[in-house]
């Protein structure tokens, strides 16, 4: 869609594959092109229904209802917990020419600029991430009388592009959840599921995030379904190599372009 | 060289003299595609049944619109007689209409002559998927391909040879571009049976995946042609990304 502001096209594609270690899907995409919205939930491996309850948080995301959600999901019969799921969300914002971006909980945020690929990696120290649904349980004091250490950190990972060799790394504890405005002066721009760093070798041990970046990232163009199509392709020299994502993947970006898919 | 409409890029081929023209990858906005090549003869011989003929082309087409995937194929359509005309390259169906194929005989038998070059004709479809699947799949496209020459007799008038086709067949599945390549060779209304023998055989030497003699050229088996195609084409289509190979049919 072109935006006679920016003088740019965005496209707006996304990907999501179930990590080895569950039987469903527990995060959730939803993309709306003609709205600029794209949003992940991934939810709570230990909580029950989750699978529900990541669909149910993003579609009221979308709507503006999320604080609908309690009376929602009891009139389903779902737990509370179903509702466990942390949200990421980004939307751009015509009249602005800006992207907003809001992360309740663990993932991932990432932009090309010029010729810097920069990776946030939102984490949790005891991997216990907050979720918007304590506030709509008022169950926040709870949740931190539980993880009384737990805080949340940002690892930076700064890669040359197109090369994707490594540039830097930083880290800083951070407060959760994020807001904040991104510029629209990306070539590209995006959200992801922290199961983006939960890949295991044949042998069980990590892969190092910057062999997974160099290959998730490594875009030919970006017109269509350009992220279904680098994320196949990923993923079969994954397999390949015998790697696998242990926890369900999720990704959404923009592509901003001249309307010529370079 | 056949004429390059203005919408598509044309591409030499190193080991064909002809080439071939395809869609710009800009607009190519999925994520795989199926490279559908249909060949016609349109021969001297061909002339007392081109219109079942053109009306099974176009049959096939709009069959292969009701596939579940339409917006992942992409088609090219060759006439062949003396030489080779390429009647559209590789475009999705979306930029085709029947009415492309008005006249098809009378205007290709025009551009290609009376002879049957099946084997330049055969030799240039597969080395033109086999090109076009190579440069898909290193910009991450994931592509299989499907190929239909309907043939009413044998060739007289080729410099490639069974072999050369075999050997491309050979060099397409060795470098992985294409997840799979169907080539279905199919006889319609051939005259004797030593010409059955010989596009058998030349089915052999090739080693392409399937030889069907359909009979006459009936309306009716015209017409289950279309389907047979359409069907096959449907079948290849929900195969790609699969990672397994497309099946034959039967006719």
């Amino acid at each position: 869609m072109f935006y006679p502001l920016l003088n740019k096209f965005l496209s707006l594609d996304s990907y999501t594959r179930k990590g080895s270690t569950h039987q469903d899907n527990q995060d959730y995409i939803l993309t709306d092109a003609d709205a600029a919205l794209a949003v992940i939930c991934d939810g709570c491996s230990s909580a029950q229904y989750v699978d529900v309850g990541a669909r149910l948080l993003a579609w009221a995301t979308k709507n503006n209802t999320v604080a609908d959600l309690p009376e929602i999901a009891g009139k389903l019969g779902l737990p509370d917990e179903a509702l466990y799921a942390t949200l990421l969300r980004l939307e751009f914002q015509p009249s602005e020419a800006r992207f907003d971006v809001s992360i309740n909980g663990d993932g991932f945020f990432f932009s090309l600029i010029e010729d810097l690929l920069i990776v946030s990696e939102i984490g949790f120290t005891d991997n216990a991430p907050s979720y918007p649904a304590y506030d709509l349980f008022k169950k926040v004091g709870l949740y931190e009388e539980s993880y009384p250490d737990n805080s949340c950190y940002e690892n930076g990972y700064f890669y040359n592009w197109p090369e994707l060799s490594k540039h830097s790394q930083s880290g800083q504890d951070i407060k959760n959840p994020i807001n904040f405005s991104h510029s629209s002066e990306a070539r590209f721009i995006g959200v992801a599921s922290d199961g983006l760093n939960s890949f295991v070798d044949k042998s069980g041990n990590p892969v190092p995030f910057d062999a997974i970046a160099a290959e998730v990232f490594r875009f030919k163009n970006f017109n269509g379904e350009f992220v279904k199509r680098r994320m196949n392709a990923a993923f079969a020299e994954f397999d390949k190599r015998g790697w696998r994502n242990q926890d369900d993947f999720s990704i959404a970006i923009f592509s901003v372009s001249n309307g010529d898919g370079l | 060289m056949p004429r390059i409409p203005d919408s598509l890029e044309q591409v030499n081929l190193p080991a064909s003299h002809y080439g071939y023209t395809k869609v710009a990858k800009q607009k190519l906005t999925a994520a795989e595609y199926t490279l559908v090549t249909i060949l016609v003869d349109v021969s001297g011989s061909v002339s007392g049944f081109s219109a079942e003929l053109e009306k099974c082309l176009k049959q096939s087409v709009a069959g292969c619109r009701r596939s579940p995937r339409p917006d992942n194929l992409l088609l090219r359509v060759v006439a062949f007689g003396s030489i080779m005309h390429e009647a559209h390259g590789f475009k999705p169906l979306a930029d085709i209409n029947e009415s492309d194929y008005d006249n098809f005989y009378a205007v290709q038998h025009k551009e290609c002559g009376a002879m049957t070059s099946l084997y330049d004709t055969f030799f240039n479809a597969v080395a033109a998927m086999n090109d076009m699947a190579k440069d898909l799949t290193k910009d991450d496209y994931k592509v299989n391909a499907i190929n239909f020459c309907i043939t009413d007799g044998v060739n007289n008038q080729s410099t490639a040879t069974p072999l050369m086709i075999r050997r491309e067949l050979e060099r397409g599945v060795k470098e992985e571009s294409l997840e799979s390549q169907l080539t279905i060779l199919i006889g319609v209304n051939l005259p004797d049976a030593e010409c059955k023998r010989t596009l058998e055989t030349f089915k052999q030497e090739a080693n392409l995946a399937q030889f069907v003699d359909i009979g006459n050229a009936s309306d009716k088996t015209m017409a289950k042609l279309a389907q047979f195609i359409s069907k096959s084409t449907t079948s290849t289509v929900n195969a790609t990304g699969s990672g397994k190979p497309s099946q034959t049919l039967t006719f």
